[in-house]
């Protein structure tokens, strides 16, 4: 369990001083993955470097099971530090040792024997499916590769709390699943406490249990991650639907932008709401998919009908809720602001 | 010394070896002194420098101006006026102005200099987030700098150690000329003043074939250190 109050980090001092954080309050709970979220800039290193206390925080708490660590003294502060499993961008790795020698940093500053050790790393190589990597050298290893080692070395000393800061940027699609697979699965084994941190939404979808988007030094939004997907209400949910293009609308339809606004829209939603509208329903594009057991996503739509109230009926039976597209429509004028401050917050 | 002009007469090849060979080793010891010092106090002075340095683990910005300040100032000394310039202080330690021990004091004062900003190069240019790597690890500063400052760095280390060795030959020649013994020594009072040209010929032979080797030690060195380039064939 982590649970920061009223966390400030000032930079510098006077007039040129930069207050990154702004007494922002956040807390995960045992067993959870929380993802942050934000615009470059936002305070994500920070907050990460405040969690583990690579930064003293200029004020606030930081609670981790329990124990306030923005007090104590520098040496105490190692300590906690070893409690907290930190996991940065995948070129982290001490260049000159093999896998094995940097999951051992950590036990060897600690002075556990090389005995131990040596059955410590065997366990930790097994766990992230390394073991016939263990004498290869950094340059001798993929982003994949090295980023699980990267998790076992963060996962060295046993601990209850596992950050991880843009663990996966830069990584291809492919090998971000299998990373994010990775967390996830030793998050449930080991019942770790996550703070992931990313500005790709993608993976969001991939691996938070709860997401907080962090902007002027706050989180000003958090939910469970289902919870944003099904509410379309939500600047956070919708920043978080992914965005492809879509095709134009045919003549004599209207555009609409529908989203999963329920945890039960039904499978055969199309043909529901073409049967209930009477009307031609045109798939232009869509974007579906599950999380965490739900179905959500989003479509555009090309609606042969012109009456916007009973579109959003037909659609609101089936769960979803639609926002008509003006900018495309074919026929007819409506609320333009709508969808455009939708375009806008999703940016 | 060299108001006194001998007739031309160079020294016959079969009396080289025993010229020269009493004089290699006389710069063989004076180099091997210097680096021994040189590695000693050359070494912490980089690491505290750098580290004193804003973004450094013990940052003391003051000090680390003053230190730079010292360092650059016995960078910036041509040797031979180094040398001459300290020449009470050189006395007050070893007693004498003369000799391979007087040659020691100067040529060390200027390899510190040398080496600190060599090491100081070095660790600056591991990246900053393997330091946070090591301290997220639960590192002391001593750690630290031990394994990810120093560990990452030796191959940079061993580069500039080969330029430094290189730095101090030339060193000890200059040192010679002002009767420290060794090569330069030789090759100043023969083949400069005596205008002996085999022993001048013999000398530059000597130091050119020395310095290649030592060059050639170095790049080995710096290749067994850096796994990339010990594992990948070319
Ligand atoms: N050590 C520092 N000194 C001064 N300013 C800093 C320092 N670290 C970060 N900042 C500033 O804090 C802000 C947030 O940075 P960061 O936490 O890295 O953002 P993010 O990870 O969200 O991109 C930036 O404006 C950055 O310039
Ligand atoms: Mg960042």
């Amino acid at each position: 369990m982590i649970s920061l109050r009223h966390l400030t980090k000032t930079y510098g001092r006077g007039d040129a001083s930069v207050t990154v954080l702004d007494r922002l309050d956040f807390e995960v709970p045992t067993g959870r993955i929380a993802a942050v979220v934000g615009p470059s800039g936002a305070g994500k290193s920070t907050l990460a470097q405040c969690i583990n206390l690579l930064e003293r925080p200029t004020s606030g708490s930081v609670v981790v099971n329990g124990e306030d660590l923005s007090g104590l003294p520098e040496k105490r502060l190692r300590d906690a530090r070893r409690r907290i499993g930190t996991v940065f961008q995948s070129s982290s790795l001490l260049s000159r040792r093999t896998a094995a020698e940097n999951i051992a940093l950590p036990l060897d500053f600690l002075g556990v024997t090389p005995q131990e050790t040596r059955s410590r790393v065997g366990e930790l190589l097994e766990r992230v499916g390394l073991t016939d990597k263990a004498g290869h050298y950094p340059f001798q290893l993929s982003g994949g590769q090295a980023q699980r080692v990267g998790i076992a070395r963060a996962l060295a000393l046993r601990p209850s709390i596992l950050l991880a800061d843009e663990a996966t940027s830069g990584l291809d699609p492919d090998t971000t699943r299998s990373v994010v697979g990775l967390v996830r699965e030793l998050r449930d084994d080991l019942d770790l406490t996550v703070v992931f941190i990313t500005h790709e939404m993608d993976t969001v979808r991939q691996v938070a249990d709860t997401v907080a988007r962090l902007d002027h030094g706050r989180i000003v939004e958090q939910g469970s991650l289902v919870d944003l997907l099904t509410s379309h209400g939500s600047r956070l949910g919708r920043s978080l639907q992914p965005r492809r293009g879509h095709a134009g609308p045919e003549a004599g339809t209207r555009t609409w932008f529908v989203t999963y606004d329920s945890t039960t829209v039904p499978g055969d939603w199309i043909q529901r709401v073409t049967a209930d509208l009477g009307a031609s329903v045109h798939l232009l594009g869509a974007s579906v998919e599950t999380v965490h057991g739900v179905n959500t996503g989003s479509a555009t739509l090309g609606i042969g009908t012109e009456d916007d109230a009973r579109v959003v009926a037909a659609l609101a039976r089936c769960g979803l809720s639609g926002t008509p597209d003006h900018s495309a429509a074919t026929f007819g004028q409506t609320d333009e602001r709508i969808l455009a401050g939708a375009l806008e917050d999703a940016a | 010394m060299s108001a006194v002009v001998l007739p031309r007469a160079d020294v016959p090849l079969g009396d080289l070896p025993a010229l020269l060979l009493p004089a290699y080793g006389e710069t063989v010891t004076m180099v091997g002194i210097v680096m021994a010092v040189v590695l000693v106090i050359g070494t912490p002075l980089g690491v505290l420098l750098h580290n004193v340095a804003p973004g450094g683990l013990y940052e003391r910005p003051a000090l680390h101006t003053v230190l730079s300040w010292i360092i650059s100032i016995g960078r910036s000394l041509p040797f031979l006026i180094l040398m001459a310039a300290i020449v009470p202080f050189t006395r007050f330690v070893t007693g004498t102005n003369i000799g391979i021990a007087a040659a020691v004091v100067p040529m060390s004062l200027a390899g510190i200099a040398f080496f600190t900003r060599i090491v100081e190069n070095a660790l600056r240019s591991v990246p900053p987030s393997i330091i946070q790597v090591a301290r997220a690890a639960g590192g002391s500063n001593l750690q630290i700098m031990r394994s990810a400052q120093f560990g990452e760095a030796v191959p940079a280390v061993i580069g500039g150690l080969t330029i430094q060795v290189i730095a101090m030959i030339e060193y000890s020649a200059i040192a010679g000329t002002i009767g420290a013994g060794g090569i330069g020594y030789v090759a100043v009072t023969y083949g400069y003043q005596r205008f002996d040209n085999t022993v001048m010929l013999a000398t530059i032979v000597i130091l050119v074939v020395t310095v290649a080797l030592v060059q050639v030690a170095g790049d080995r060195l710096v290749r067994f250190a850096t796994p990339q380039k010990r594992l990948q064939r070319a």
